[in-house]
């Protein structure tokens, strides 16, 4: 088996077209990185930043608590010998301009790990009036409410333990993980090598000795959907690295790899007790399903239609109109205040279910954010995750089928029948 | 060891390209002989496993290859009438890539057949270009290479001497006169010559329909009496090609004096004709060959 999918993968990669395409990809892909991290701005960004580096290097690991006044003053003292004539860096020493940037920096993040534990207690107060006022209303949104709280009580309760890090690198990979026209672009070429994998058989005709070989159809379809996986996962595993390496070169990508999530802005309402690292690698998991039910809808296209064509335009089509339906569809809307109060809200949440939120979930990670499934209070993530594997299954189920009938050599092919439809009714 | 075919049907759609084929196959060489059309390749693709058919059966043993299923296909050798390669694997990756697929696990063991086939089939120069550079022949070749890789107690070759040059053929014909006497090998053809010395029996398909199954030395003697060699003029020959089935039209070497004696229109010619009665006073009768078999059932007067 493990050699009939190494078999699989190396047809599927061991060809010019792949490899041609593969590195204009990877180039293509490297250069829009390193440009939207300024590689190739003339005002010696990377000099800046090695030394805003060096400068959180001073207080990294240093606990809030036993440097925070010492920002406060520093910060101050800065702010206020700042006038007109220091603003252009090289007066007072060639660093004095960025200093007073660099220490706001540090400050901003000072200051919000300082009372980032005020507002968590807000929300655990707000909770627990809710739970002890038990509204009255109908018995199943109180039952729900109070699991809510009790939900939300749970999540906030631990108190967070920060340390100083240089954060902007992270705060700046988070903010651009959004979807972007390149990631479709590395969609789409994640299309065009998984569209012929299914069907390049019959289009040459090979199935013959596939199909009546010892390991069949059921074997081979098993092989392939491996190898089509493994590929995906390697492929969004080869993109993370390369982010990483490049993010890297402008930022301290490893001091904050341990941090709690918490500890960057937008994720202050994160309900879940992860770090940094953990996140990207769920990010990326995540990430993985989108590609992976994009790559599995392309391959029951290719099983149905046994030609290379279809797959190509259909996963084509797919990838751009994805592109517009995250942009001008998007996902779903609901926010932290956004409490159910009717029993079966479900089928109501489960209409925001979109299978593209798993390519950007960092919504999921902004607010506690529950589906309310028959009365009890599930993470909108998870549900997401279910939806999202349910939906795989189906896909490989079909496909599988598709791959498998024995009904006829001629395959069902939709133009040809529609020709010949025509050519009937005119007669 | 027993292939059995009972009452085997398959229609495409309304199009019916097999009916109530039955048959039983035993060790040896069947040569499977018809016109386009006449449904051999259907009758093969069924029993490797690539369509299945309409109504009837297929067993092997007692069993039916489709229950049997990889316990059927690790003992099939196919060679399909129009098989891809892959064009960018060398023949020797191409035999690794079915040896993985026909379940052949020792490594070593896979190596070592993959030099023998490609010697037996006079591959091995070209055993590292690449498929999509091969000739048709030499596709051909692999291809049989492929299906014997496997070492097959049944095998099922589709047209395998289609492209190949005398030499290949003849080759072709020895290796399958060797191993076929402890194994099934069923062998479609056009080229009636390649199985006439190996086929232990030839099965007639014509239209879908099995009309004969026998083994090649009584075929040969029905046909005693049948074929003739007649020498006409020139000016006749029409006349008898609209009367007869013609498998063989020759010139007659004249000698010098037949040629005085005669003048170009005149020309000596010698026909081999195909006719249950003597078609003429001079008509001599001859041998039959397989060809001639092949055209007194599917032949037909006037081409
Ligand atoms: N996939 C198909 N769909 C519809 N009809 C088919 C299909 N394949 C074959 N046929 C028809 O079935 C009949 C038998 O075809 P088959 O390919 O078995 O003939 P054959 O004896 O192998 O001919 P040849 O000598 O040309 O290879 C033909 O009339 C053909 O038109
Ligand atoms: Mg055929």
């Amino acid at each position: 088996m493990l050699r009939l999918i190494r078999a699989e993968l190396k047809k599927m990669t061991v060809s010019k077209f792949f490899l041609v395409t593969a590195v204009l990809v990877g180039v293509v892909y490297i250069v829009m990185l390193l440009q939207t991290l300024g590689f190739f701005d003339p005002e010696g960004y990377f000099s800046t930043a090695s030394y805003e580096n060096k400068l959180f290097q001073q207080y990294q690991g240093q606990s809030v608590d036993d440097c925070k006044n010492e920002i406060y003053n520093e910060y101050s003292r800065l702010e206020s010998a700042s006038t007109d004539d220091n603003q252009a860096p090289g007066q007072y020493g060639p660093y004095a301009y960025q200093d007073r940037l660099i220490y706001q920096k540090l400050h901003e993040q000072v200051k919000y790990f300082d009372t980032y534990h005020d507002t968590i207690k807000l929300v655990l107060q707000n909770a627990m009036k809710v739970k002890q006022k038990q509204l009255d209303l109908s018995p199943y949104t109180n039952e729900f409410l109070v699991r809510q709280s009790d939900r939300v009580i749970e999540a906030y309760q631990y108190k967070k333990d920060f340390s100083i890090y240089n954060s902007s690198g992270w705060t700046n990979w988070l903010g651009r993980a959004s979807i972007s026209v390149m990631d479709f672009l590395l969609l789409a070429f994640l299309v065009v090598v998984i569209a012929p994998v299914f069907c390049s058989e019959h289009e040459k005709g090979a199935f013959y000795l596939v199909f009546s070989s010892r390991r069949g159809r059921g074997k081979t379809f098993l092989a392939k959907l491996l190898a089509c996986t493994i590929f995906t996962l390697a492929f969004t595993l080869i993109l993370l690295i390369i982010k990483f390496a490049v993010y890297s070169l402008r930022f301290d990508m490893f001091a904050g790899l341990l941090q709690p999530l918490q500890s960057i802005p937008d994720f202050q309402m994160c309900p879940y007790s992860i770090n940094i690292l953990q996140t990207l690698l769920l990010l990326y998991l995540f990430r993985i399903l989108f590609y992976l039910v994009v790559v599995f809808f392309t391959l029951l296209v290719s099983c149905l239609f046994k030609s290379v064509l279809f797959p190509f335009i259909i996963g084509g089509a797919m990838s751009i109109s994805l592109l517009f339906l995250q942009q001008y569809a998007a996902g779903y809307q609901v926010g932290f205040s956004d409490i159910n109060f009717s029993k079966f809200y479900l089928f109501k949440d489960l209409q925001t279910y979109s299978f593209t939120a798993l390519y950007n979930p960092l919504a999921f990670f902004e607010k506690f954010d529950v589906v309310n499934l028959f009365g009890f209070p599930v993470y909108r993530l998870t549900v997401n995750i279910a939806l999202t594997l349910l939906l795989i299954a189906v896909l490989i189920t079909l496909a599988y089928f598709a791959y498998t009938r024995q009904v006829s050599l001629s395959s069902w092919n939709p133009v040809r029948l529609l020709r010949k439809k025509s050519k009937e009714a005119l007669s | 060891m027993e292939l059995k075919f009972d009452n085997v049907c398959k229609n495409y759609g309304k199009k019916r390209a097999l009916v109530d084929f039955s048959a039983t196959l035993t060790e040896g060489v069947y040569a499977l002989l018809g016109p386009n059309g006449a449904g051999k390749s259907t009758l093969m693709n069924m029993t490797a496993d690539i369509l299945r058919p309409t109504a009837g059966t297929i067993t092997y043993n007692g069993e039916s290859i489709y229950k049997l299923g990889d316990k059927f296909r690790a003992v099939l050798g196919f060679l399909p009438q129009s098989a891809g390669l892959y064009n960018s694997f060398s023949a020797r990756s191409l035999l690794r890539y079915y040896g993985c697929l026909k379940g052949m696990d020792d490594k070593k063991a896979i190596e070592a057949r993959i030099d023998e086939l490609l010697e037996l089939v006079n591959l091995t120069a070209d055993a590292s270009r690449k498929a999509g550079q091969y000739s048709g022949g030499m596709r051909q070749r692999l291809g049989i290479a492929v299906a014997l890789l496997n070492d097959p107690k049944v095998l099922i070759l589709d047209e395998p001497t289609a492209g190949l040059d005398p030499k290949e053929r003849i080759r072709f014909r020895n290796i399958i006169s060797k191993i076929s006497f402890d194994r099934i090998v069923i062998l479609a053809t056009h080229i009636v010559s390649d199985v006439e010395y190996i086929a232990k029996d030839v099965l007639l398909l014509r239209q879908g329909q099995l009309i004969r199954d026998t083994d090649v030395s009584s075929l040969l003697a029905e046909m005693e009496g049948k074929v003739w060699d007649i020498k006409v003029l020139a000016a006749e020959v029409p006349s008898f090609m609209q009367k007869y089935k013609i498998s063989n039209i020759t010139k007659v070497s004249e000698t010098e004096e037949e040629a005085e004696a005669t003048n170009a229109e005149n020309g000596l010619t010698a026909l081999r004709v195909l006719s249950d009665e003597r078609p003429s006073e001079t008509a001599t009768p001859v041998p039959a060959s397989l060809e001639d078999v092949y055209l007194y059932y599917f032949g037909e007067v006037g081409i």
